[in-house]
């Protein structure tokens, strides 16, 4: 469990960094934390030449919320986001979900950047940054842009960064008036990759029917997010128990998890009904107290 | 006399241990050092076509690359441990094939991680840099997986000539078993599976080993629980004498008796420091001690049952298949002492047992921390469970009528132990200890709180398993306690200490009997060159066999003190007595001798009484006549999910009896570590392999350890029902914690899940295990 050599840089500058990455080309790695990288190469499942280490980019590393908008830099650790008051008052799913990553020690390390970098299908970040309608920003020495979620991941570890891409920041809407939330996550310890888990969120309309429904699934493989066209017939619906059961049984059936040790796909299935209208149930109940009655 | 023993002394090791200042072998550096890498097979079954290690020798910073063709004389069998003893021979005729574990793999591999190669260079960077130079070319042969194909006739065979993959057979049968079943008002069959788990230290496995400069010699730092048994085995397939090898124990950061067997490492490190003259440390990786070093408990029991009306056990019919992995590395350790922990703490009047230990490709099975015991915990608690639900009693009412009785002490099953004395439960009040971890975990106000919970939605189950445990197995072990011309005392033991808190324990013993503070105490472990003779650390052993020895060697010292003082003083010898550090006139406390006077008193030319030797140095060696027999009882509350399998422990309760109790605080200690392995292996650990025979759980993300999280407070009472079988009345601590919580939490999860007809008859007890019992039991009821 020793790595293969490689060579280190630690730029101070983002210019220094983008321009290390077009140096070195496409066998350097960004390390943004490390949390999953560092072990694949002690393994030596991942052999990059060299590394270009961002962690003393220090305008990465901020959380401002303006506009609607909460924007969060690449190296914002998952501590940083659990800890947040700004991200708990504006966007509290996403510090709920910060809790599950890892333990603390990772949680103090891996950052939000790295995490959607990854893609890891079973990190909780793109699920969440994925429900919550968020894009992501990408910078090379050409320029910036800005891509939704959702197109961003296009398979199991596969983004839609260019090789001379980096991530600076990360932009998700703060929760909006009768909306509410939910993250459910079943795994075999905590802090565990999840069997399964479970990013809701639910807006009601007046009459408490279900007005938009957006979920993504941990652990469903990527892409997560579950499309809205399979909402149909749901939405418009009050939030009952037999709605929410049928909409959990429509997340279930449209998934094809995976089989480890640990579940059965049928086993992930099943939990993943279970969670997912657990995570209904929470997160009307939520946005019914967050309703105005005006 | 005794002031000390039974006292919650701290551990006199830790103040050293907490503040960084331990010595485990990582910690271990000295100049010229070496370090040594091994290149593992990739395949689970091969041929091997060629080794090609041109390259990685070629590399900079290798020192030496050895192959099979490379190791001279070493080329020799590594010695197996824990032989059949004669009279099991004799008595049940087993056939035992050999199939010994080699240094290095000749012309096949049989497992995925079996050593090949190895590499010696400069750091462990470059080490792990040259393993990846070393080509082999295999032929891949079909693997053997599963243990029941592993025995059938289309199974491919480990060794060539062997008609099957059977390497060990034995047929035990005692009492008139078919007459039992004609008789009995209720038969049935289950099938009980013991997954594969296995100890998983802190620190791996590894040594430095030290040339000496003559040549003709070594010292070992090693993380062997039995150094001079090390010794022995390096002496012999060295060529050297045991006085030119020192085997002595580093901080050993945890054993569990995985370090207890022989691997291919204690013999290839030594030789190769021995080849190249330089010092040389191997130290295991996480993965590598996945795959290399011993894995346990895969046992797959097809059990029969016959009872009365009353459901009083009548009689056994086991079949067992035990996977073995790919060597037989402990020929009788694993289903004999799965066997005998069947046959206690209830009666078991007749009983037939078929056991086949069969090879299959996966890592060899060795004692882990129970060594076999809870596989057998496990099925007769599922036994005794299963007989209440056949004839609607209260499971702990079926117990309470199989257990064995305190009149009936000593009881004697009927068959020889493993150590081929006959097995005899010497001591123990199993039906107390029932009814008190019962009484304590509130067993006859659950039913209505479970009742209520479920109608709300909640399921709660309780489990409750009985055990005996034998301990302290022989045939001796050694002590030498040392007064040297400081006063201060000095214990030597040939055990190792790898967390059991030895260097208190024996304090504590030692100064009960020779009156002086622990704190001038010295307790020194594992080290060949301070004793002449020792087993080591395993069985539950050390507290029986060394607590006796140190003693009995304190016992002696204490004599010598009091008659050399008699001479000195000119007293009656009955007149004296040893306390505070002194030798005393009773009543005039202020004529005495110092122990530093008496010292310096006996040295050799000193004028002593006649026939007596110089110095105060006693050695004293402990014969245990056999193992003597702790028991415990568990119980434990747990909430179920339904709906997603996850299974959370509300409650835990022990209720332990290990006899005299030296240490109430290292003991309680001793069973939280049992408890949260026995925890994590019922519900966690697990090591799974694919139908390709590579194992799939060889990091700490795939092997699921218990954390502080997963584990409940446990709740610890103590029974003391002292061991009539050695002067200190004491019993062993270290395993049995591990023993039960497997047959408890399969209980209770059972219990949780009653209302769907769920059975439990395997672990671990993880989502897919309960879900999949949820799946059955429905599919049951529909059908």
């Amino acid at each position: 469990m020793r790595p293969a050599p490689f060579d280190y840089y630690v730029p101070t500058s983002f210019e220094e960094a983008l321009d290390l990455l077009k140096r070195l080309g496409p066998d350097a790695r960004i390390l943004a934390g490390g949390q999953s990288l560092i072990p694949l190469m002690n393994f030596r499942l991942a052999r990059p030449a060299a590394l270009i280490d961002l962690a003393r980019l220090l305008d990465l590393n901020g959380i401002m919320i303006q506009d609607g908008h909460a924007t969060i830099g690449a190296m914002v650790t998952h501590a940083q986001i659990e800890h947040s008051r700004e991200l708990q008052r504006s966007q509290p799913l996403l510090p709920a979900a910060a809790r599950y990553i890892g333990h603390e020690a990772i949680r103090n390390r891996g950052t939000l950047g790295g995490s959607l970098a990854h893609a890891d299908p079973l990190a909780e970040w793109p699920a969440v940054v994925t429900v919550l309608g968020g894009r992501i920003k990408a910078v090379s020495l050409h320029g910036s842009r800005w891509i939704a979620a959702p197109d961003f991941f296009i398979g199991p570890l596969m983004t839609m960064l260019a090789p001379d891409e980096v991530i600076t920041e990360v932009e998700v809407p703060v929760l909006g008036a009768s909306t509410g939330w939910s993250f459910q996550e079943l795994a075999r310890r905590p802090g565990d990759f999840a069997l399964v888990g479970i990013a809701v969120v639910v807006t009601l309309d007046r009459r408490e029917k279900v007005a938009d429904l957006r979920v993504s699934v941990v652990g469903g493989g990527i892409p997560n997010f579950v499309p809205p066209i399979m909402w149909d017939g749901i939405l418009g619906r009050p939030a009952e128990d037999g709605v929410l059961q049928e909409a959990a049984m429509r997340v279930s059936e449209a998934l094809a998890p995976p089989e480890d040790i640990h579940a059965t796909a049928a086993d992930r299935r099943q939990i993943a009904r279970v969670l997912t209208f657990r995570a209904l149930k929470e997160a009307t109940a939520r946005a019914r107290s967050r309703s105005d009655p005006g | 006399m005794s002031e000390l023993i039974g006292t919650p002394m701290l551990r006199k090791e830790d103040p050293r241990l907490l503040c960084g200042d331990g010595r485990y072998i990582s910690d271990l550096q000295i100049p010229g050092m070496l370090t040594a890498a091994i290149v593992r097979s990739a395949h689970a079954h091969a041929r091997i076509v060629n080794i090609d290690a041109s390259v990685a020798r070629a590399h900079s910073g290798v020192i030496a690359v050895f192959t099979w063709r490379d190791l001279g004389r070493v080329q020799r069998p590594i010695p197996t441990f824990g032989q059949i003893p004669e009279a099991i021979h004799k008595a049940w005729r087993p056939t035992v094939r050999s199939a010994p574990v080699y240094p290095l793999a000749q012309e096949k591999v049989r497992y995925v991680g079996e050593p090949i190669a190895l590499v010696v260079a400069t750091d462990r960077y470059v080490a792990a840099d040259a393993l990846e130079l070393v080509e082999v070319t295999y032929e891949p042969l079909p693997p053997v997986v599963d243990v029941e194909f592993g025995v059938s006739p289309s199974s491919a065979k480990l060794f060539e000539g062997w008609e099957d993959n059977v390497a060990l057979h034995i047929k035990i049968a005692f009492g008139d078993v078919d007459a039992a079943f004609r008789t009995a008002a209720r038969t049935f069959r289950d099938r009980y599976y013991s997954h594969r788990y296995t100890g998983v230290p802190l620190e791996g496995r590894g040594m430095l080993v030290i040339p000496e400069l003559s040549g003709q010699g070594m010292t070992i730092w090693t993380s062997h629980q039995l150094p001079h048994f090390h010794r022995a085995a390096v002496c012999e397939a060295l060529g050297l004498p045991e006085h030119a090898v020192r085997a002595v124990q580093a901080d050993i950061g945890g054993g569990f008796g995985q370090k207890a067997g022989l691997y291919p490492e204690d013999i290839l490190i030594p030789f190769a420091a021995y080849r190249l003259g330089r010092p040389v440390k191997w130290l295991e990786d996480r993965r590598e001690h996945f795959i290399a070093s011993s894995h346990s408990r895969e046992q797959l029991h097809d059990v029969e049952v016959a009872v009365d009306k009353n459901g009083v056990l009548l009689a056994l019919r086991d079949r067992v298949l035990i996977d073995l992995g790919a060597y037989l590395t402990f020929p009788i350790v694993l289903p004999y002492l799965a066997l005998c922990h069947m046959l206690g703490p209830y009666r078991v009047p007749a009983l037939t047992a078929d056991i086949r230990s069969v090879l299959t490709n996966k890592v060899p099975s060795a004692p882990y921390r129970g060594a076999g015991r809870p596989e057998g915990v496990f099925v007769i608690n599922r036994v005794m469970d299963r007989i209440g639900r056949e004839l609607g009693l209260d499971p702990m009412e079926v117990r309470r009528r199989n257990l064995i009785r305190p009149d009936e002490m000593p009881f004697s099953p009927g068959i020889l132990y493993r150590d081929g004395t006959p097995m005899v439960l010497d001591s123990g009040d199993y039906p107390a200890a029932l009814e008190r971890c019962l009484k304590a975990i509130g067993y006859h106000s659950f039913r209505a709180h479970q009742e209520e919970q479920r109608q709300r939605g909640s399921y709660l189950g309780i489990g409750v398993a009985c055990n005996v445990e034998a301990t302290g197995i022989g045939p001796f072990e050694g002590a030498r306690v040392r007064i040297d011309a400081t006063g201060e005392v000095a214990v030597y033991t040939g055990v190792t200490n790898q967390g059991q808190g030895h260097q208190t324990v024996f304090a504590q013993v030692c100064a009960d009997r020779l009156g002086i503070s622990p704190d001038k105490i010295t307790v020194i472990t594992g080290d060949t060159a301070t004793i002449g003779f020792s087993r080591g650390t395993f069985h539950s052993r050390v507290a029986v066999t060394a607590g006796n020895a140190v003693h009995l060697a304190a016992e002696k010292v204490h004599s010598k003190l009091i008659r050399l003082a008699a001479s000195v003083l000119e007293v009656a010898p009955e007149d004296l007595e040893v306390r505070d550090g002194c030798v005393r006139v009773k009543g005039a406390p202020h004529t005495a001798l110092s122990f530093a006077r008496c010292a310096q008193l006996s040295v050799p030319g000193a004028q002593l009484p006649p026939g007596m030797e110089p110095g105060l140095d006693e050695t004293a060696y402990f014969n245990a006549p056999s193992v003597t027999w702790g028991s415990a009882v568990h119980a434990a509350v747990v909430h179920v999910d339904p709906e997603t399998g996850a299974v959370k422990i509300l409650r835990y309760v022990v209720v332990h009896d290990c006899g005299r109790v030296l240490n109430p605080l290292i003991l309680e200690g001793q069973i939280h570590g049992g408890v949260a392995a026995g925890i994590g292996g019922a519900l966690l650990e697990h090591l799974v392999y694919d139908e390709n025979g590579q194992l799939l759980t060889t990091t700490f993300m795939d092997y699921l350890l218990p954390t502080v999280a997963d584990i409940p407070t446990i709740e610890i009472l103590h029974q003391e029902t002292r061991s009539p079988l050695n002067p200190l009345g004491v019993k062993g601590a270290g395993e049995g914690g591990a023993l039960a919580p497997p047959a408890v939490l399969a209980a209770a999860v059972e219990d949780a899940l009653a209302p769907f007809g769920v059975r439990i008859n395997r672990t671990p007890l993880g989502p897919r295990t309960v879900l999949a019992a949820l799946r059955e039991a429905a599919a049951t009821i529909k059908a």
